[in-house]
């Protein structure tokens, strides 16, 4: 045992030495590198961005990128803390858009600003001034946007709706018709998938009830939770929703709810994100097969809600300038164009020519530029991490046991934390 | 007089097996068959998996149209620098730790003096911490002492944070070897301070190997503390560079199986050489 | 040192001092400073980002206290605890009794049954939720192929059933130590008293409850502390089946304290629910251990 022991210790001493001088060698930031932190690990996000750098890279060539990828944005967001305490952040982080967070990072002071990069790059005149105005905080600018998702289309199976005769739906009395004939033909009206998505799925009743007003409202926290709107808002939610999902869908998480819709055993995948588009295509579904639609809301056309992905510059990290650098990139149109095509959204920068859209992009296109189409914006980033975790736990829970008892209990819960929380006010 | 451990194979049978008792042999023996039967499926499925193209890798039941080895190309591409990292993390950590316990474990099971109780009830409260708890302080100690974002640092983590554990099982482990060892030791001119290393650490190996197979493993499979004390990707262990393989909107399965199927060598490699040591231990004799 | 002829108490004391030093520098460093740190930090409103923090007295507390869902996940604490203080010790046992009478192959087992426990919680999650997939998993398409499809369940999604579909998936993971533990164990039992026992005309049964059982004390007590470890760490297994996103009526303690100080951002909420988690466990199962300790070393015989 004692023969193994030092042995044991030798290698151990050796190991010491390798490490130790790999650890020194990596103890300061050399001026070339850009560090980029990013959630986009693999598939077809992984390839958008690649385009993206590559294309940066051929523009840049002396600089140095390293890039570092998390598989989610609150572990991005808590190893962010650590780097910013610890005072050594990278130069650029993913940070979504509009964003609470964003606006928290800003009042803390990890951010610098990158209004120069906009004054650049041309951003104010060349973007949407939607898209602008959610960037815009005490008169700077904060981070700078890649692309537009929607994260709300209906999306329906082309097949399986001429076979039954349907068309996409101009009202909400329609979609129940739909669901109805749906139904009696043995086809589930809709597919679902329970934890981050979900909150996106109560959306549309919202709006059908309180309007595009009304969802401002509730973003700024002023819709009361146990007032009529939002409870009828529930009760459409049920009816036309929770009643209308496929068989056991809460054991699906979103990606596997999509096979039973492209095997046309669902007629419909409701409210999910265009990301959809290119999964649906992985799976072997053709672009003509499937389609989607919008219901119109009371006081608007579509009211698509978007997210944007975007990159922010934090403060205090080694080498701003690099930084600044890709970010006037992301910025113009041949960054846009590279990242768009593949990552499957749509780009902010209005120069980039249209014809980088498949066919589905091209539709999203043409429907953000109807002129009674109002963009809004995604709950999960205008409220407060604790307020927006409360809303998908307690919507979670009504999903899963969905009694007028629980109803009563999350309503209550809801009002009250409405009431006790902090709201930030975006126009 | 002899004591405790004269390990020898239990030998359960009767000297003249009854009919009856085949019978429960047989019985015995299919339950074990169905119960193994029962632990490959999801390896087989695993398996399976890695070696299907991403399209095929949602027909669960059926087997690969051809055996697709692309996914062991891109996973071996992906994590050979992570297992590489995770060895040179692992191992000096598990020889250390193991010291560092059994260092604590020798005078709460053998020396006699106040506040032993009270020394080993603390080191075991440490269990109950759990990790997420300490994220934060542990930065600022990390890096206070200089050795963030280094593979030292890792090491200096997963000692102290072994040690709660380690100590429980070595201390009773060493528990059962009996004093007149030590005094035996006594006489021959070994003081309590060589007695450590020139007979316990041999004597009691069974324990020390227990204990270092389930540290490697855990060390192994931690992600936590590497993803918080790391930050350049060349020093990732494979726990965190498994996370490559998923974002929030595509998994690579096929790869991620493979990489998998693949991390789980060594820590067997690690299992079966200390077995050994495990099992020759239990059917040696202590003098 | 042959100068310093220390008595024999001294030299246990200083002997004793001496192998203490360093474990206790590390525990210091890494359990006492860290704890103290949580214990503060719960009195405060923090988020992580900013330098300052906003003291609240026990107001944390009370939030933790009050909300539905602490309570619900703290139920599923208790129900996990009590799953890994029977199921994969009692499991091991039953394993290692069946291999150990074996004449060859052991080594085979020993590896079979231990390999589940060195895989890592992602690749488990990934498995076993293929396993228990609703639509197209093993489990329901097996049911469906035998004929038995009216058995077929949403394994993970109906909050009933989820729970214990889960458990199933952590036994697999987790028999495996408290099994090799046990046939170790199993095998310090002296063959001449098993022998004796036969003689004097005792069956299997009554052998093994009246000398293997109380031998295998100490490598009980040892099995049992890393079952209740691994109730009270229960994260990675909840983790990688639920993706990330418990819902309100599988989560349990260790992901919602998580969540809170490093998703939601208020690490004062979350250190609080990490010290009420602390409290229970170390009263509950400090002296457990401690006794249990004593007691293996009365059965030295």
């Amino acid at each position: 045992m004692k023969r193994f022991f030092s042995k044991a210790l030798c290698g151990v001493a050796l190991m010491a030495l390798i490490a130790a001088h790999g650890a020194f060698a990596q103890a300061k930031k050399e001026a070339n590198i850009l560090e980029i932190w990013h959630i986009w690990t693999a598939g077809g996000e992984a390839d958008a961005f690649k385009a993206l750098t590559d294309g940066f890279q051929a523009a840049h060539p002396d600089v140095k990128l390293q890039l570092r990828t998390f598989s989610e944005g609150g572990e991005l967001r808590q190893q962010l803390g650590m780097a910013l305490m610890g005072g050594n952040p990278p130069e650029l982080f993913y940070c979504p858009g509009p964003a609470t967070v964003l606006k928290d990072f800003v009042d803390a002071g990890n951010l610098a600003p990158v209004t120069n990069v906009w004054k650049a790059a041309k951003c104010e005149e060349n973007f949407d001034p939607s898209i602008a105005a959610m960037y815009r905080i005490n008169g700077d600018y904060w981070a700078m946007p890649l692309n537009i998702h929607s994260e709300n289309p209906i999306w329906y199976n082309v097949e399986v709706f001429n076979k039954l005769g349907l068309k996409p739906p101009k009202s909400w009395n329609e979609y129940k018709t739909i669901c109805d004939t749906l139904k009696k033909n043995g086809i589930a009206p809709s597919v679902g998938t329970i934890g981050w998505p979900l909150p996106m799925t109560i959306e549309p009743f919202i709006v059908k009830n309180a309007g595009v007003k009304g969802w401002n409202s509730f973003l700024n926290g002023k819709l009361s939770f146990t007032g009529p709107e939002m409870r009828q808002a529930f009760k459409d939610w049920k009816e036309l929703y929770l009643d209308q999902l496929i068989k056991d869908w809460t054991g699906y998480a979103w990606a596997d709810a999509a096979k039973p819709f492209v095997e046309g055993k669902a007629g419909m995948y409701f409210s999910h994100g265009d990301w959809l588009e290119s999964f649906f295509k992985s799976l072997g579904m053709d672009e003509s097969k499937f389609g989607f639609f919008f219901v119109p809301a009371p006081d608007a056309g579509a009211t698509p809600v978007i997210i944007v992905d975007s990159f922010a510059l934090a403060k205090g990290c080694a080498n701003p300038k690099l930084g600044g650098m890709f970010l006037e990139y992301c910025a113009s149109v041949d960054g846009q164009k590279r990242f768009n095509k593949i990552k499957g959204s749509v780009a902010p920068n209005k120069l980039v020519p249209a014809d980088i859209y498949d066919a589905t992009m091209s539709k999203m296109y043409a429907m953000y530029r109807q002129k009674d189409t109002k963009i809004i914006k995604d709950s999960g980033y205008i409220f407060h991490n604790d307020f927006q975790d409360k809303w998908k736990t307690l919507l979670g829970q009504y999903a899963l046991t969905p009694t007028a008892d629980v109803l009563e209990k999350i309503l209550q819960e809801l009002e009250s934390k409405r009431t006790t929380s902090q709201f930030v006010v975006w126009n | 007089m002899s004591f405790g451990i004269r390990a020898e194979p239990s030998t359960g049978k009767a000297r003249r097996p009854k009919p009856a008792t085949a019978l429960m042999g047989v019985a015995r023996g299919a339950l074990l068959a169905i119960l193994a039967l029962l632990f490959l499926v999801p390896f087989a499925l695993a398996i399976n998996t890695s070696l299907k193209d991403q399209r095929e890798v949602w027909a669960v039941l059926s087997l690969p149209s051809s055996l697709f080895f692309g996914n062991y190309v891109s996973a071996i591409a992906k994590i050979s620098r992570g297992l590489m990292n995770s060895m040179m993390i692992a191992l000096p950590s598990t020889v250390l730790s193991t010291l560092v316990g059994a260092m604590a474990a020798y005078p709460l099971s053998q020396l006699k003096f106040k506040g032993s109780g009270a020394a080993y009830a603390v080191i075991l409260a440490g269990l109950y911490v759990p990790y997420t708890t300490v994220l934060i302080p542990l930065f600022f100690v990390i890096r206070g002492i200089g050795l963030y974002d280094t593979i030292p640092g890792l090491w200096v983590t997963h000692i102290g944070f072994g040690i709660p554990y380690t100590t429980l099982v070595l201390r009773n482990f060493f528990i059962t070897i009996p004093q007149e060892l030590k005094e035996a030791a006594a006489i021959d001119g070994c003081g309590a301070k060589g007695y450590f290393w020139k007979v316990l650490l041999p004597v009691g190996r069974v324990g020390v190997s227990a204990c270092a197979i389930i540290q490697f493993a855990s060390i192994w499979n931690e992600f936590l503390f590497a993803l918080t004390l790391t930050r350049t990707p060349e020093l990732f262990p494979v726990t965190v560079a498994l996370q490559g393989f998923g974002s929030r909107t595509q998994i690579l399965w096929g790869p991620l199986m493979a990489a998998s199927l693949i991390t789980i060598i060594p820590t067997l490699a690690i299992f079966l050489v200390f077995k050994r040591q495990f099992i020759g231990g239990l059917v040696g004799t202590y003098k | 040192m042959r100068w310093m002829r220390l008595s024999y108490q001294q030299d246990q004391k200083a002997t004793a001092i001496l192998y203490l030093a360093l474990p206790f520098v590390l525990f210091a460093a890494f359990f006492l400073y860290p704890i103290g740190h949580t214990v503060y930090l719960s009195f405060f409103d923090w988020n992580g980002l900013t330098a300052t923090m906003k003291p609240m007295g026990f107001g944390n507390y009370r939030s933790v206290l009050g909300s539905q869902e602490f309570l619900l996940a703290g139920l599923n604490n208790a129900k996990w605890l009590a799953y890994f203080i029977v199921v994969p010790p009692a499991l091991g046992l039953g394993l290692a009794i069946l291999v150990d009478r074996l004449r060859r192959g052991q080594g085979f087992f020993q590896t079979l049954f231990f390999m589940p426990y060195v895989i890592t919680p992602i690749a488990v999650g990934a498995i076993w939720k293929w396993i228990y997939n609703p639509g197209s998993g093993l489990l329901n398409s097996i049911l469906r192929a035998i004929g038995l499809g009216a058995a077929a369940q949403n394994w993970l999604g109906e909050p009933r059933i989820a729970v214990y579909s889960m458990m199933l998936s952590a036994s697999w993971v987790m028999t495996g130590l408290p099994f090799v533990l046990y046939l170790a164990g199993l095998k310090t039992v002296p063959a001449y008293l098993l022998e004796a026992a036969a003689i004097d005309g005792a069956g299997a049964a009554r052998r093994f409850l009246n000398v293997q059982l109380p031998m295998l004390a100490p490598t009980t007590i040892i099995v049992e502390a890393f079952s209740i470890l691994g109730a009270i760490r229960l994260f990675d297994l909840v983790f990688a089946l639920t993706n990330g996103q418990p819902n309100i009526y599988i989560n349990v303690l260790a992901p919602l304290m998580t969540k809170t100080s490093f998703q939601i951002f208020k690490m004062g909420e979350g250190a609080a629910i990490a010290v009420l988690l602390l409290l229970v466990t170390a009263s509950l199962l400090c002296p457990y251990l401690i006794i249990a300790s004593r007691r293996a070393e009365r059965v030295k015989l």
